[in-house]
Formats: structure tokens, C-alpha cells, sequence
């Protein structure tokens, strides 16, 4: 496995745990455990996502960080060969 | 609005394409326990509801769902990509292939286009709810049933990951259902639509 598609499977399992937080949250707004979680993990999961579009290209359109209008020319997500 | 994240919520990799089993997860598309259906069912239920919590799970569930109606196109697309005319009539594919060709498109997997008459939106919590309760269960038994025709660890990996979701937002819902009853008055708990009724959460009946 490549160093990106390292980084790109780790955001989708932190964006997972942070997602799942959030819809225990709505219901349970005042569970301090929980918010120390979605903390915790949204954190880091902001700080990989920065790393990975320095890096290698966005993850949303607000996130073309290159010179070149990048987010047409990787790969989408239904494709085979996205990572 | 939505901003789109170019990522699946969960990987969808199929190494080997199959039209049949395309046909059989176009089912959770454009069927009646479908994710586009759910998307549209919750996503529309949240305008009237009153509880706010109820409405960040109404949101943050049909939100995910956007994004599960992505994971069953990605399979759609996959499983469609270079078929042959052999494979196509094969699958018995031919009906889908001649209106949509290897396009993504939401119908059931007889082919009936999908229909807004799948989704309530009653403008009144409790019916709602109870109403998104049934469908998280119906779309975990299309998950089972469709579980027990395809034989593709690729596609039931994915199917898996679908299902288990299902009983994750039944549990949310279930929280849901108990805070709209606990804003209703307890001893006349269909008398009021707390969602449209005025004096509701004052102690006096719409009576």
C-alpha cells in the first residue's frame, strides 16, 4: 500500500469513529465522554486531512490546495482504480 | 447545503463484474427500502420537527445516507463496467441495458423507477419516527435477503458494512422516538401533534 492511499483509508476510519459519535451526540448532547471523543478524534482527523490535500490533492472542492485545478484529475471514488 | 468529500464511506472495490448481481443491489437504490428512498424520507421529515436533537438525527442520518445511495451506484458501476453481449442476456440485464445502458439509474430490480409514494414525510413526529423505525428494519432485511443471493465476498463485504448501518440509525431512531414522547404530555400521547398543535407543552389538550 502506498504511503497516500495509507493516509486517505486512515481518514475514512476516523471520519467513520467521528460520524458515528456525531449521531450519538444529536441524541446525547450533554454525555461528556462522547464530546471528549468527537474532540479528540475530529482533531486529528482535521490535522490528516490538511496533511493529505498538502500533499496530494483535495478531498472537497474547498480543498484544491495546488496550482493546477486538481480535483478534476484524480480519480472518483466509484472508480476502480480510485484508491 | 452539502459540501461533497471524494471519498467513499466505505471502500467499494469489485474485482469482478457480474450484471446479475448489479440487478439484485439496484434494489437499494431505487427500491422501496433503497438508500435514495431513506435520504429523501429523512431529509424532508426534519422541516416540521420540533425536538432539536430529533432534527441533528434526522440531518446527520439522511446525510449519510446521501453518501450510502453513492456506495450502491459505486457497485452498480462496477459490477456493469466492459460486460458482453453474452453476459448481459446471460443475467437476464437485457431490460435494464436497453433504456440505461451501463448508466446508474434508480429502479428496483424489476425495474420499476422509483417512486416517492416509498417515503412519508407526515409532518408529525411521532408518525414520522415511527415511520423511519419500519423502514431502518425493512432495509436490513433487503440487506439479508440480498445477503443470501450473491456469492462475491467484494459485494458482501460491502452489503455488510450497508446492513450494519441499518441497525445503528434503528438505535438512533429509538432514541429519537423517546425523546418526542417525553416532549408529549403523557397522559394524552396522540392528542397532540407537538410538532403543529399550539399551547402544546403547556398542559392543555388540542381538544
Amino acid at each position: 500500500m502506498t504511503e497516500q492511499k495509507i493516509l486517505f483509508r486512515q481518514i475514512q476510519l476516523y471520519k467513520f469513529a467521528v460520524h458515528e459519535t456525531i449521531l450519538y451526540l444529536d441524541g446525547h448532547p450533554c454525555d461528556k465522554k462522547a464530546l471528549e471523543f468527537y474532540k479528540k478524534y475530529n482533531c486529528k482527523l482535521s490535522e490528516m486531512k490538511k496533511a493529505y490535500e498538502d500533499k496530494y490533492g483535495p478531498l472537497t472542492s474547498f480543498g484544491n490546495l495546488q496550482g493546477t485545478w486538481k480535483w478534476v484529475e484524480c480519480p472518483w471514488p466509484w472508480e476502480i482504480d480510485s484508491l | 447545503m452539502w459540501i461533497y468529500e471524494r471519498q467513499l464511506q466505505y471502500p467499494v472495490k469489485i474485482k469482478t463484474p457480474n450484471p446479475l448481481y448489479a440487478k439484485i443491489v439496484a434494489a437499494q437504490l431505487g427500491g422501496p427500502h433503497g438508500e435514495l428512498g431513506a435520504a429523501m424520507r429523512y431529509l424532508n421529515q426534519r422541516y416540521s420537527t420540533k425536538n432539536r436533537k430529533v432534527v441533528g438525527i434526522l440531518t446527520d442520518v439522511g446525510t449519510e445516507e446521501l453518501g450510502h445511495m453513492e456506495m450502491i451506484s459505486a457497485l452498480m458501476h462496477q459490477l456493469t463496467r466492459s460486460m458482453t453481449r453474452e453476459e448481459i442476456i446471460k443475467a437476464g440485464f437485457e431490460g435494464y441495458f436497453i433504456n440505461h445502458t451501463a448508466g446508474v439509474y434508480p429502479a428496483d430490480t424489476t425495474g420499476v423507477p422509483f417512486d416517492t409514494k416509498y417515503i412519508a414525510s407526515n409532518g408529525d413526529a411521532l408518525a414520522d419516527i415511527h415511520e423511519d423505525l419500519a423502514a431502518e428494519q425493512k432495509a436490513r432485511l433487503a440487506y439479508d435477503n440480498i445477503l443470501r443471493l450473491i456469492d462475491d465476498p467484494d459485494v458482501c463485504d460491502v452489503i455488510k458494512f450497508l446492513r450494519e448501518r441499518e441497525l445503528v440509525h434503528y438505535q438512533r431512531f429509538g432514541e429519537a422516538l423517546r425523546l418526542t414522547q417525553d416532549d408529549l404530555d403523557a397522559q394524552n400521547f396522540y392528542g397532540w401533534n407537538p410538532d403543529f398543535d399550539r399551547g402544546f407543552g403547556k398542559g392543555k389538550s388540542c381538544k
